[in-house]
């Protein structure tokens, strides 16, 4: 297996030209189904991680902690947001995370890329809010996409997601 | 024999032999402000497919024709570009919505009804955070 420079106080944007030419994409199977409350009037969305990334989530020495976006977030809520100022004390020169198992990369997604008010308590309600299920499960067609909800007899682990 | 390591340099000159003989030179600093920060080639047609990118962390099929491109490296502010395209015969891409983290795309066919599409490209420039 190809080692990871040491990569803390790097670019995080070079790290990615690194891992570009370096790392093998790694396609998951597994894609994450959710819906929004704050947006119930859509249909379900669904998250596909990006091989290009897996693979770095992977690879390991890479990627910022999840917590450096939750803090960018932070930032950018605040009313006098105007630009990111602590880009390179959260991204850049914070050390980077270790390797994860491809569950571990997904569930850090999930913190990334998807609302907090979704994946926090995201089995608190009557139906589950997110569940992580294979490709194969979503609906073999997209004439209805639009229609596609998170089913409300799911039974989380064996049940087709959407 | 190669040894790993770093070249730092501020200018890149070239003399331009073939073309006009005229020595050129360009800021290094160019080359990464002037580089396309993050791209993605996919379709949605049929099934939901990222066929190639480049600082990506996912892409959220969000509904027919939709695409949200969620960066790794995320941008400075919301104040950068996003230019794409989608396969001829189809409508055109429109911008829904970015912030410094995603930018959002929606394809459209020719009675701009929100629609999936065969092949559909996002490309960002601007300040990365």
């Amino acid at each position: 297996m190809i080692e990871t420079p040491e990569f803390q106080g790097t670019h995080l944007w070079e790290r990615l030209c690194w891992a570009k030419e370096k790392l093998e994409p790694y396609r998951s199977e597994y894609c994450i189904v959710w819906e929004d409350p704050n947006d119930m009037e859509n249909p379900a969305k669904v998250t596909h991680p990006d091989p290009n990334w897996m693979a770095c989530a992977l690879q390991g020495g890479i990627l910022p902690p999840v917590q450096s976006y939750w803090e960018l977030k932070k930032d950018e809520n605040k009313p006098d947001f105007v630009k990111h100022t602590r880009g390179p004390e959260l991204l850049h020169n914070m050390p980077p995370i270790g390797p994860m198992t491809e569950e571990e990369a997904i569930e850090y997604l999930i913190m990334k890329d998807i609302p907090e008010t979704v994946w926090r308590d995201w089995d608190k309600s009557n139906k589950p809010k997110m569940v992580i299920c294979k490709k194969d499960q979503l609906p073999g067609t997209r004439e209805w996409r639009n229609a596609w909800q998170i089913s409300e007899d799911l039974v989380i682990n064996n049940e087709v997601a959407a | 024999m190669v040894a790993h390591g770093t070249i730092a340099f501020d200018t890149l000159t070239t003399s331009d032999q073939v073309k006009s003989g005229t020595e050129k030179s360009l800021d290094t600093s160019y080359l990464f402000n002037g580089s396309a920060k993050s791209w993605c080639n996919y379709t949605t047609a049929a099934t939901f497919v990222n066929n190639g990118s480049f600082n990506v962390g996912s892409l959220t099929d969000s509904g027919a024709g939709s695409c949200k491109m969620n960066f790794t490296n995320v941008f400075n502010d919301d104040d950068y570009s996003t230019t794409g395209l989608q396969s001829v015969g189809y409508g055109q891409l429109g911008l829904n919505a970015q912030e410094t983290t995603y930018t959002w795309c929606i394809s459209y066919d020719g009675s701009n009804s929100a629609a999936d599409s065969g092949e559909s490209t996002m490309t960002t420039h601007g300040d990365l955070a």
